[in-house]
C-alpha cells in the first residue's frame, strides 16, 4: 500500500479536502482535483523561471528547456513508449483527436470505424470530415448491457476502414473497451488505431506496445493535471507522415517566403507557445500518481462503486446506466430517476449535501439521443474519496429521491 | 412561474451589477418561453427551485420537502400575492401623486399621510 495505506494524508495532498466540512468532490470524470505538489509546479515555473522553451538560450530558458524534456519523457515511461519523441502535447483529448482528424491523409471511400458510446471529441471530427471529404462514419452498436460487442465489431471492419477510432473507458458509464482485441483485429484489416484514453490513463496501467494502438489521445486535468493540458501519443514512423494541424512558430527548421520545412515529431505538433507550466505541473501529476499507485487507484474506485452502485440499485425509479457489475464500471455511476429531473437531484445534491456531481448527456448526445433517455447525474469518485463519502452519498440520494 | 418573480427582482439588481445581469437575463428567457408555452431551457427554474428548497431542507426535511414537492404551486401563490401587491402600490403612489393621499376615501388609513406633512394648510390660525 506504501504512500496510500493511511487515505487521511492523501486526503491532506489536495487543500480542497482539508478544512472542517470539506465537500464531498464526485466530479472526477470532468475534472479530477490537483494535489500541492502540482499547484507547486506551476508557482515555481511563474516564480523562478517564467522563461520559453526551444526558442531562448538563457539560463531560463534552458530550465524550462530541462522541465518540458523530463515531463515528455515521465509521460512516455507512464504509458510504456519507445522515446519520449512518440509524445506531443496538446491542450486536451479533443485537442488529439482533431490532430488526428486533421493529419491523416483521407481519400473518399475510406471509413472510420466508432463505437456508438463516444464522447463528442470522438465524434464530430468524423462528422466533418464526412461531410468535407466523403469519408464514411461507420458506428459500432454495443450490447444490451452497453460493453463493446466484438462480433459486430468484426462484421463492420473492412479493407476501407482506414482508422479505428474508440474510446478505451466511456465517460458514460466506466466499461473499459476489449482495447487489445480491437487493436489486433484493426492491424489484420491494415486499419489504423486510434485510442480515447482520457478516462483510463490516471486509472490503470496502460502499455501502449502491449495494446500496440498507433494512437493514445489522453487529457491531464483527468489525471490531476492542470486543466487545459493534454498529450498524443503516436507511433514515430506515423508521426513524421502526419501533417500538423495548428500552424505556425515553434514548429518550423526554416522557412522562406516560398515555403518552409517542419521541424520533426513531437514538435511539429507543438505550435506557439506553450502552456509551460500546465505541462510541467502535468509531469509532476505523473509524478503523484506512480507514487499512489494504479493497483491502489483501481482498487479504491471499484470499493467505492461497489457501496456506492448496492446502495442506490434497488431504490424505487432509479437507473443505473451500464453492467450491473460495478466492477466493469470503474469509477464512474451514471444513474438517472424515471420521474426526477437529473439537475434537480444534482443541484439538491451540491446546495443540500454538499456533494459535487454532474448532470446532463455528459458529451455522449448520440447515446442518449439513441436511446431516448434524457439525461443522468454521474457520481465519478477517484482513490481520494472515502467509503464514508460513498455511503453518505447514497443517504443523500435516498433522501433526495423521497422528494419525488 | 417564479422566473417571473425573480426577472422583475433581479431586473432591479441588475442595475447595479453584472452579477445579477447575467441571473436577469436567464429569468427573462425563461418567462419569454413560458409566455410563448414553451419549456424554459436554461435551467434557471430548476436552479430557483432548488436553491430555494435546499434553504428549508437544511432547516427542515419536512418543510423543505413540501416546498420542493409543491414548489409550482407555491410559486403561482407568490405570484398572484406579488400581482396582487404591486397593482394596490401602485394605485396607490397613483392616488397619492394626484390627490396627496394614497387613500383619499379614508386619508387617515394612509400611512404615508401619517410619515410625511400634510399638504394641506394648517388652519391654526384664525380666520380673517
Amino acid at each position: 500500500m506504501g504512500y496510500f495505506s493511511d487515505i487521511n494524508n492523501v486526503r491532506k495532498d489536495f487543500p480542497i479536502l482539508t478544512g472542517e466540512k470539506p465537500l464531498v468532490y464526485f466530479d472526477n470524470a470532468c475534472v479530477t482535483l490537483k494535489p500541492e505538489s502540482v499547484i507547486g509546479a506551476i508557482n515555481d515555473y511563474y516564480c523562478k523561471y517564467p522563461a520559453c522553451a526551444g526558442r531562448s538560450n538563457h539560463r531560463l530558458g534552458e530550465m524550462v528547456n530541462q522541465k518540458m524534456a523530463e515531463t515528455r519523457k515521465m509521460i512516455a515511461d507512464l504509458i510504456n513508449a519507445h522515446s519520449a519523441d512518440e509524445i506531443s502535447f496538446t491542450c486536451n483529448t479533443t485537442e488529439s483527436i482533431n490532430v488526428i482528424a486533421k493529419g491523416l491523409e483521407f481519400q473518399k471511400g475510406e471509413a472510420v470505424l466508432i463505437s456508438d458510446k463516444e464522447h463528442n471529441s470522438n465524434l464530430i471530427p468524423w462528422q466533418i470530415l464526412k461531410e468535407e471529404k466523403g469519408v464514411k462514419l461507420r458506428i459500432i452498436p454495443s450490447k444490451e448491457d452497453n460493453t463493446f460487442d466484438l462480433e459486430a465489431f468484426k462484421k463492420l471492419i473492412g479493407p476501407e476502414v482506414k482508422l479505428v477510432s474508440v474510446v478505451f473507458t466511456s465517460n458514460l458509464d466506466g466499461i473499459s473497451n476489449p482495447i487489445k482485441e480491437i487493436t489486433k483485429i484493426s492491424h489484420e484489416n491494415s486499419s489504423l488505431v486510434l485510442i480515447d484514453g482520457a478516462q483510463t490513463i490516471g486509472h490503470q496501467k496502460i502499455d501502449v506496445r502491449d495494446l500496440d494502438c498507433d494512437f493514445l489521445a489522453f487529457s491531464g486535468h483527468k489525471m490531476l493535471g492542470p486543466s487545459g493540458t493534454g498529450a498524443l501519443y503516436m507511433k514515430k514512423k506515423l508521426a513524421e507522415k502526419l501533417r500538423p494541424f495548428i500552424l505556425g512558430g515553434g514548429i518550423v527548421e526554416d522557412s522562406t517566403y516560398e515555403n518552409h520545412k517542419f521541424l520533426e515529431a513531437p514538435l511539429k505538433f507543438e505550435a506557439g507557445l506553450q502552456d509551460y507550466a500546465g505541462i510541467i505541473g502535468f509531469g509532476e501529476a505523473v509524478k503523484y500518481l506512480k507514487n499512489i499507485g494504479f493497483d491502489n487507484i483501481k482498487s479504491q474506485e471499484e470499493k467505492l462503486n461497489r457501496i456506492i452502485s448496492e446502495g442506490i440499485k434497488d431504490l424505487p425509479q432509479i437507473k443505473i446506466i451500464g453492467p450491473e457489475n460495478p466492477e466493469l464500471r470503474g469509477g464512474i455511476i451514471n444513474f438517472y430517476h424515471q420521474k426526477m429531473a437529473s439537475h434537480e437531484i444534482n443541484l439538491l445534491l451540491d446546495k443540500t449535501y454538499n456533494i459535487m456531481t454532474r448532470s446532463g448527456r455528459h458529451c455522449v448526445h448520440s447515446w442518449y439521443n439513441s436511446r431516448n433517455i434524457k439525461d443522468s447525474v454521474r457520481a465519478s469518485v477517484y482513490f481520494y474519496n472515502t467509503e464514508s463519502e460513498a455511503e453518505y452519498f447514497v443517504e443523500s440520494v435516498r433522501k433526495i429521491i423521497k422528494l419525488a | 412561474m417564479p422566473c417571473l418573480v425573480a426577472l422583475v427582482v433581479l431586473g432591479i439588481l441588475s442595475i447595479f451589477s453584472l452579477k445579477y445581469r447575467i441571473l436577469a437575463k436567464e429569468a427573462f428567457d425563461c418567462v419569454f418561453r413560458r409566455i410563448t408555452l414553451r419549456p424554459c431551457q436554461t435551467g434557471f427554474n430548476q436552479k430557483l427551485k432548488t436553491a430555494i428548497s435546499s434553504w428549508f431542507l437544511r432547516k427542515s426535511e419536512r418543510i423543505g420537502g413540501f416546498v420542493f414537492k409543491h414548489f409550482e404551486i407555491l410559486s403561482w401563490v407568490f405570484v398572484i400575492v406579488f400581482s396582487v401587491t404591486t397593482f394596490y402600490v401602485g394605485r396607490s403612489v397613483y392616488f397619492y401623486a394626484k390627490y396627496g393621499s394614497c387613500n383619499p376615501q379614508e386619508p387617515q388609513n394612509c400611512i404615508i399621510n401619517q410619515l410625511t406633512p400634510s399638504k394641506a394648510p394648517e388652519c391654526d390660525e384664525p380666520v380673517k
